[in-house]
């Protein structure tokens, strides 16, 4: 109970003479065998027993090397608490100076317990090595550990190895968590055997990065971060709010427990209902002390503008004839499955996937037939198979390929499925377009060799979601949403692939909406509630967006498939119902 | 008393303006430091230097000790390395570029006999950039503060007026103060005492550090001394904590509050996580528990001191 003894210390040391140190500040002498050595040294000395005349000049350089100790001691001094000696450490690149000033604030004001939640693209991962790096040279930090997604290890260790010069090191094996700098995957980290050997050990920083997916206290995710022991904690995420307030009493307990309060306290407090605040001055302000948020707007980063165009798609006939009997099968088939307790994930992924193309849907359809095993069911499915044999042309698709005919440069496409991906790769084939692929499971070489290839040969890259991570590509500056992520936050990461410091064009996106459908409805909620993100974390505003992520989802698929037409639907959908997102609105979400 | 300490603090920041961060001052520091140890120059141009590192030196900056095992138990020739080390990036391009001209003109000059054969073509050599905070400037810091640790000497003779004339023997401490708390403030000490009567000097390498010195031999040095060496360190000791509790406190009494605060809301937070249940109250409690150690660790100032560096140093007895 070592510290129990401090704290006591601590509270007597109000009354003590404030003037000295006196018994409050330990003075501790380390590194005592110097003096030993040295006697040694000097007893060797007197045994070579060189006299004054026989000096030998090669003996000479001895005190030259003892000055030169002293100057390089004295030069590796941190003089003062304040300077970023880091610095002076980085390596082939520049630190911006919002980055410079962020790395101060976590050091100075936030006491290195921070939530960094830059906008995507302003470079969390230099903020974060700045702070590493200043913790390793002031000698406070030895044990760090780096949690981030599976995808990112090898770049995180990558960069801090080049930028920052920090021996960090992936994580294969298990003997790997016990050096000095890891980097490893939550996913593996918070299983055991990983998760008691981290826990056994005493961390000086620990870093998350993609942060919201500590989110939840009830996930083993948040369990083992708020388990670690640990003196400095870094948490990086563009988004450290999703849902509700309650997210973010759960990040900052991982910081600061008691910050904002117990749970009660902060409800009393600051929640009025689910998304709206009390009190926001005082929280923005409270939220101050852990949180720092650099915009594209402010940070003095030059970005060019984006121009965000929505494109309607009318869909042919055919298409909408199969697009309404889908539709009608999965509300019937919705009720029986919620009245049986079943699974409604497969209607939902259907659901979305006939929003993006028929072929996608049409695989779907086609699993769902193998394993259908009422009569009337694959009755059904094979009606969907006949309806869409008909379908010669896949509007959204060709759409598509016309954007990109018509796009003076490089265009990517983004779908999130792999079906619609490779239907895409081969309509693209067949119109003579050269086009790289890339999806999830790519290894970083891979990646790094499909970047090349779409800046130096191809013109189309067409990519799904999960292959979109940590990719930089600049040099592009057009791109095309064939279907839309319900979660606006996987929509903004998109477009910071090529939105990002480096690019020095106009950024042109299009969202392809089929119209008379459901997804016409999402885009707007999307606009929507992007703007209300920005203006919830950028300025912790007091409105919150809605859910969004799977329990988001899985709401919109209720009220689709339930709403007995569109302006019911409409009308659920819109929190403020009777005052859809006026025209401003939306532009003010892509300044 | 805290004007004193502001002086002391401005001398530490004009210790810093000879930093180690400028180019000129770092290659001014590696040259001496190379010659220190009597590498030879093998070439040089503008910030670049190439130097072959003699057997000891080789050991403490590359980093091959399975090479070395090799060399020294098969009783092989051991091949010395050759440093080229850029100090700007502009240098290193430059001389990277002339590395690879001249090794195709070598190459030219005489084709490929069969030991290329076997294990393909030579690749030209490459430089290496030597800026602060690279790998090879701290192996070349830590060689140098395991080199430089101690000293025995005298002035130069030439510098003596009379070279008989009696040595008084001092002994030079060099340390550094560590104030810690979550960030930390560094400071250099030096501190002088008199072998002969005990007297003690601040900042006493200061004094003597632009000397020209020879080495000496210590009997001579303590051969009448009434201070024993061990008891000098000790007062040069004293004396130092002595001067650290005269520094301001402040930093250790804000470091202070913040624990007491971020305490107050920890007790409170966990206060308000408890429940019914025994068990879950137990295992709260011993998170609690952890987490204030942590937070103590953090936050709780200390002050950490260190000699780095001991000497014994004879002056002539008018300085």
């Amino acid at each position: 109970m070592d510290s129990m003894h401090h704290i006591e210390l601590l509270s007597n040391s109000s009354t003590e003479n404030k003037g000295e140190l006196g018994l409050s500040v330990p003075v501790t002498w380390v590194q005592q065998e110097l003096r030993h050595a040295f006697t040694g040294y000097i007893q060797t000395a007197m045994l070579c027993n060189h006299d004054a005349a026989d000096l030998d000049t090669s003996n000479f350089s001895d005190w030259r090397m003892f000055q030169l100790a002293a100057e390089s001691f004295q030069s590796q001094l941190a003089p003062d608490f304040e300077e970023l000696l880091s610095l002076n450490h980085v390596f082939g690149f520049h630190p911006l100076p919002h980055q410079v000033t962020a790395a101060k604030k976590v050091l100075q004001d936030l006491r290195g317990r921070a939530i960094l939640a830059d906008e995507v693209g302003l470079g969390k991962t230099i903020e974060a090595g700045l702070v590493l790096k200043e913790y390793l040279l002031r000698g406070l930090a030895r044990k760090i550990l780096l949690l981030v997604p599976t995808s990112l290890v090898l770049q995180w260790s990558r960069e801090l190895n080049q930028k920052f010069r920090i021996a960090a090191h992936p994580q294969r094996h298990m003997a790997d968590w016990k050096r000095d700098i890891v980097v490893g995957s939550i996913d593996s980290a918070k299983r055991e055997p990983h998760r008691s050997e981290l826990l056994s050990e005493e961390w000086d920083v620990v870093l998350v990065d993609e942060a919201h997916k500590l989110k939840n206290r009830k996930t083993k995710n948040w369990d083992l971060v708020n388990r670690l022991s640990k003196k400095y904690v870094l948490l990086l995420t563009a988004t450290p709010i999703q849902n509700d307030l309650d997210e973010l009493h759960a990040l900052i307990s991982l910081l600061r427990p008691g910050q904002l309060g117990s749970h009660q306290e902060f409800a009393e407090k600051h929640v009025s209902s689910k998304r709206k605040v009390k009190n926001p001055q005082e929280l923005r302000h409270t939220v101050g002390k852990v949180l720092i948020r650099n915009r594209r707007g402010e940070s003095g980063v030059y970005l060019p503008k984006r121009d965000v165009e929505t494109c309607y798609v009318q869909l042919s006939p055919e298409e909408l004839c199969l697009y309404d009997s889908i539709q009608a099968f999965l509300r019937s088939e919705y009720q029986q499955r919620v009245s049986r307790k079943k699974s409604v994930l497969p209607l939902l992924t259907l659901q979305r996937e006939v929003c993006s193309s028929t072929y996608a849907a049409m695989i779907s359809v086609e699993k769902m037939m193998r394993k259908a095993s009422d009569a009337s069911d694959v009755e059904n499915f094979a009606q969907f198979m006949h309806l869409a044999s008909k379908i010669r042309v896949f509007t959204k698709v060709e759409r598509a390929i016309e954007l990109c005919n018509q796009a003076p440069g490089k265009c990517i496409i983004f779908t999130e499925f792999r079906a619609t991906q490779d239907y895409l790769l081969y309509r693209l084939k067949q119109c003579g377009i050269p086009t790289v692929l890339f999806r999830g499971g790519y290894k970083k070489s891979k990646k790094d060799w499909m970047t090349d290839l779409f800046e130096k040969k191809a013109k189309v890259l067409v990519a799904t979601e999960s292959g979109g991570e940590g990719i930089n590509l600049q040099f592009c500056n057009e791109m095309i949403n064939l279907d839309l992520p319900w979660n606006p936050m996987r929509l903004e990461q998109r477009i910071g692939r090529i939105h990002r410091i480096g690019q020095t064009s106009i950024c042109k996106i299009h969202n392809l909406v089929t119209e008379g459908t459901l997804e016409e409805h999402i885009v707007q909620i999307l606009m929507e509630k992007i703007a209300l993100f920005e203006s919830a974390v950028g300025t912790i505003d007091p409105i919150f967006g809605p859910e969004f992520g799977q329990k988001y989802e899985r709401r919109l698929l209720e009220l689709s498939l339930t709403a007995n037409s569109m302006e019911e639907l409409r009308s659920a959908l819109d929190p403020n119902s009777g005052c859809p997102a006026t025209q401003k609105n939306r532009e003010s979400v892509y300044h | 008393m805290s004007s004193n300490s502001k002086k002391q603090r401005k001398r530490v920041s004009l210790n810093m303006t000879s930093s180690l961060q400028n180019v000129n001052s770092l290659m001014k520091f590696v040259d001496s430091y190379f010659k220190a140890v009597s590498a030879k120059c093998l070439y040089q141009d503008t910030e670049y230097r190439e130097y072959e590192l003699p057997r000891d030196v080789d050991k403490e900056l590359i980093e091959r000790p399975f090479y070395w095992m090799w060399v020294e138990a098969s009783g092989q020739e051991a091949q010395t390395t050759q440093l080229r080390l850029a100090f700007t990036q502009n240098a290193l391009e430059r001389e990277n570029q002339r590395l690879q001209e001249e090794h195709t003109k070598a190459m030219r000059q005489t084709p490929d006999d069969f030991s290329t054969f076997l294990t393909g073509p030579s690749r030209a050599p490459k430089a290496e950039l030597l800026d602060y905070g690279s790998f090879r400037l701290d192996k070349i810091f830590s060689s140098v503060a395991k080199r430089g640790q101690f000293i025995v000497c005298q002035p130069s003779p030439a510098l003596q007026k009379a070279r008989q004339r009696t040595l008084v023997p001092w002994l030079l401490c060099n340390g550094v103060t560590t104030m810690r708390c979550d960030l930390t403030k560094q400071m250099w000490w030096s501190i002088g005492v008199c072998l002969q009567n005990g007297q003690i000097i601040p900042a006493f390498y200061e004094q003597i550090c632009h000397l020209e010195m020879v080495p000496v031999s210590p009997s001579r040095l303590l051969s009448h001394i009434s201070l024993p060496l061990d008891e000098a360190m000790d007062r040069a000791m004293r004396e130092q904590e002595r001067l650290i509790k005269q520094l301001p406190t402040d930093w250790a009494e804000s470091a202070k509050q913040r624990f007491n605060t971020e305490y107050d809301q920890l007790n409170l937070y966990y206060r308000s996580l408890r429940t019914e249940d025994i068990q879950q109250n137990e295992e709260l409690e011993l998170e609690q528990s952890r987490k204030i150690e942590s937070l103590a660790k953090l936050y709780v100032p200390t002050v950490e001191v260190k000699i780095v560096q001991l000497g014994l140093i004879g002056l002539p007895a008018e300085a």
